[in-house]
């Protein structure tokens, strides 16, 4: 389809600004992520959350759930910095993303939360949007099981004489 | 510099201008300035940019 649209030089050239952009996005949410669990780590810093959303926060931190998230949140900003299991570290920091934009634009709603409530869903969002063609078979409405060390691998270079493709798994008839 | 990463540079510039709105409250909430956090994530990212324009142009 995009062949259609786009001539091939227009197809890379949006590869290529496409790539770069992301790329921006994925150091930065993952600078963010290493910056925020590795201020807790070092120091012990919790922000000063006002009311209700800085109750549950303390409730949280009693439970232990608190400090689970800041050392994930500095795993998830390693890995995504090193480029390495991205999409992992994109599908585990969702929960804590949803958190966070929960808490800062509905609970917490300062003006400067509205901003950065919506940003923190934004970056993880567009991100696993970004690399979210890996897991396309999660948008088909009818699978067979395939185990995770059967899958066909994807989004790794392909050998000179790996060109015919074979139907994956999904792809046969039931 | 191609017009491709040009592009690709304007988009992040435009980026960087919400996370600084964001982090400041510049316009919209009380000023403070840019935060450590802020600072370190942005400087990764332009310097992580800057280095894959580089390889990207070594590679061909």
């Amino acid at each position: 389809m995009s062949g259609f649209l786009l001539s091939s030089a227009d197809t890379k050239s949006g590869d290529r600004r496409s790539f770069l952009v992301v790329t921006w996005l994925r150091l930065f949410f993952g600078a963010h992520l290493l910056f925020s669990g590795g201020r807790f780590i070092l120091t012990g810093y919790v922000p000063d959350i006002p009311g209700i959303g800085g109750e549950w926060q303390m409730a949280n931190a009693a439970l232990g759930i608190y400090q689970a998230v800041k050392y994930m949140e500095c795993l998830f900003g390693i890995m995504l910095l090193s480029n390495r299991f991205v999409l992992l570290a994109l599908i585990l920091e969702m929960p804590a993303t949803v958190n966070i934009f929960w808490l800062n634009t509905f609970i917490v709603a300062t003006p400067r939360q509205l901003f950065t409530g919506p940003q923190e869903l934004f970056l993880n969002g567009v991100l696993l949007l970004a690399y979210s063609g890996h897991v396309a078979a999660a948008i088909k409405p009818k699978l067979a099981p395939l185990w995770l060390w059967e899958a066909p691998r994807t989004g790794e270079r392909k050998r000179p004489d790996e060109n015919s493709q074979q139907p994956t798994p999904q792809e046969k008839p039931q | 510099m191609t017009k491709v990463e040009i592009q690709a540079v304007a988009i992040c510039a435009l980026l960087s201008l919400a996370v600084v709105i964001g982090s400041t409250g510049w316009g919209y909430a009380d000023y403070r300035p840019l935060r450590n956090y802020d600072i370190f994530a942005l400087t990764i990212s332009w310097v992580g940019f800057v280095f894959y324009v580089w390889r990207g142009r070594k590679s061909g």
